[in-house]
């Protein structure tokens, strides 16, 4: 075989293995056998630029190896089904008994759900899209030009607000503080935030509520998992 | 009797963790229970888990790539690993109703589920809508796959459709197939 007959047949391997690889085609288009015989065909007549595409196709066959036997394994698998068959028995199923072997193996996750950023977020969304409630700049997406603590609360991403918390956390120190006065202490403009973020820090456990109904008087402190309070309050702003 | 507070309060915790959203996905990552329960967390939780069962839920783990693992499983792959609260035992087509599924939404979800799994994993959106429209109405078929894709039991991965992470964390895959095809 010639010198660039070979480069070529080397070439057309390689294609054809990208091409599988890349494409998600089944990999036993590929006539592993075959191609090797091939490639150790002109072995002996080669230079060194041959030699390194018949290199880089031999990659590329080891790589397809790889592929098949991964097939070979999921075919194996008890999971393995074929998609015409599949098809052919959900046809034939009615919805209550497709239903009901899917319960028999779901299991629900039991959670509840609590003011995330994220929720806070699709509930700005929709209450600026209501004309009639609609909030500051809403109308589309949600703008939050004038309502600076909402402007502040919505953008936020998690860890930003983590660091927030940390900030509060440490402004309470060890000494109980009038809710109030902690919340009210930036001015008005950050006061709804300033709650919001307290509210992260109740949930967790990490700061704790005592109450004076009678003065109306209201006392954060920072708490540690030992005096956790087993009760939850609603706090106005 | 002061240990005794400390356990109470770290279950307490860790049931706070568990069932209370503070992320997109309900659930905790190991490591998260590490660092708030500290490094005995796996005795909370076994402890925990006891207690829930005899209230019909149990403690389900669930690694990346979607398999379910045990307590005694290596601690490396028990921190990426997410923990969930679920039902420990199966429901009826009534419960399942108070939930707020109706029967074909369960079915199609069904349907669905198995028109992946057949196919490797990855189907593409035509041929699950083409399956589904063979059985359900067809103004219910895209209303349906994106409730489906909403609560995280499929996702969208270019024109496919593959499995999601509720799917993993709420669905035993194979015995499902086995009573779908013994069914």
């Amino acid at each position: 075989m010639s010198s660039s007959k070979y480069a070529e047949l080397i070439e057309r391997i390689i294609r054809l293995c990208d091409e599988v690889i890349e494409k998600n085609i089944d990999p036993f288009v590929v006539d592993v056998k075959e191609n090797l015989k091939r490639l150790r065909e002109g072995l002996s007549e080669m230079d060194e630029k041959t030699l390194v595409m018949n290199m880089a196709a031999l990659l590329k066959i080891i790589y397809v190896i790889a592929l098949q036997q991964e097939d070979v394994k999921k075919r194996a698998s008890r999971l393995y089904l074929d998609p015409f068959l599949m098809e052919v028995r959900l046809m034939s199923l009615d919805r209550e008994r497709l239903a009901e072997a899917f319960l028999k193996a779901f299991r629900p996750i039991a959670e509840n759900e609590q003011a995330t950023l994220g929720l806070m977020r699709s509930a700005y969304g929709y209450w600026a899209n209501l004309r009639e409630y609609s909030l500051p700049g809403g109308g589309g997406a949600p703008e939050t030009s004038r309502l600076s603590a909402l402007a502040e609360i919505l953008p936020m991403e998690e860890a930003d607000l983590e660091r927030e918390m940390e900030r509060l956390l440490g402004e309470i120190g060890r000494e109980t503080v009038d809710y109030y006065d902690f919340v009210g202490r930036e001015g008005e403009d950050r006061k709804v935030f300033r709650a919001l973020v307290l509210s992260f820090l109740m949930m967790r456990g990490l700061v704790g509520v005592v109450q004076d109904p009678l003065r109306n008087r209201v006392w954060i402190f920072r708490t540690s998992p030992k005096n956790v309070g087993k009760h939850s309050v609603a706090l106005p702003i | 009797m002061e240990q005794e507070e400390k356990i109470r309060n770290r279950v307490t915790r860790a049931v706070q963790l568990l069932l209370f959203k503070s992320h997109r996905i309900p659930g905790v990552k190991g490591w998260e229970l590490k660092k708030n329960l500290g490094p005995g967390y796996l005795s909370v939780i076994k402890f925990l888990n006891t207690r829930l069962q005899d209230l019909g839920l149990t403690i389900k783990i669930v690694s990346d790539d979607g398999r379910e693992l045990s307590v005694s499983e290596d601690e490396s792959k028990l921190s990426t690993a997410r923990f969930y609260v679920t039902l420990k035992d199966e429901l009826s087509l009534t419960a399942v109703k108070t939930m707020g599924w109706s029967i074909d939404e369960v079915a199609g979800l069904a349907v669905v589920i198995s028109t992946i799994i057949s196919r490797k994993g990855s189907a593409p959106v035509k041929e699950v809508e083409e399956i589904l429209r063979k059985k359900f109405p067809e103004w219910r078929v895209r209303l349906n796959l994106s409730k489906y894709i909403k609560r995280g039991y499929i996702a969208e991965d270019g024109n496919n459709l593959v499995l999601g992470w509720r799917t993993f964390a709420e669905l035993d895959v194979e015995k499902f197939i086995h009573y779908v095809l013994s069914a």
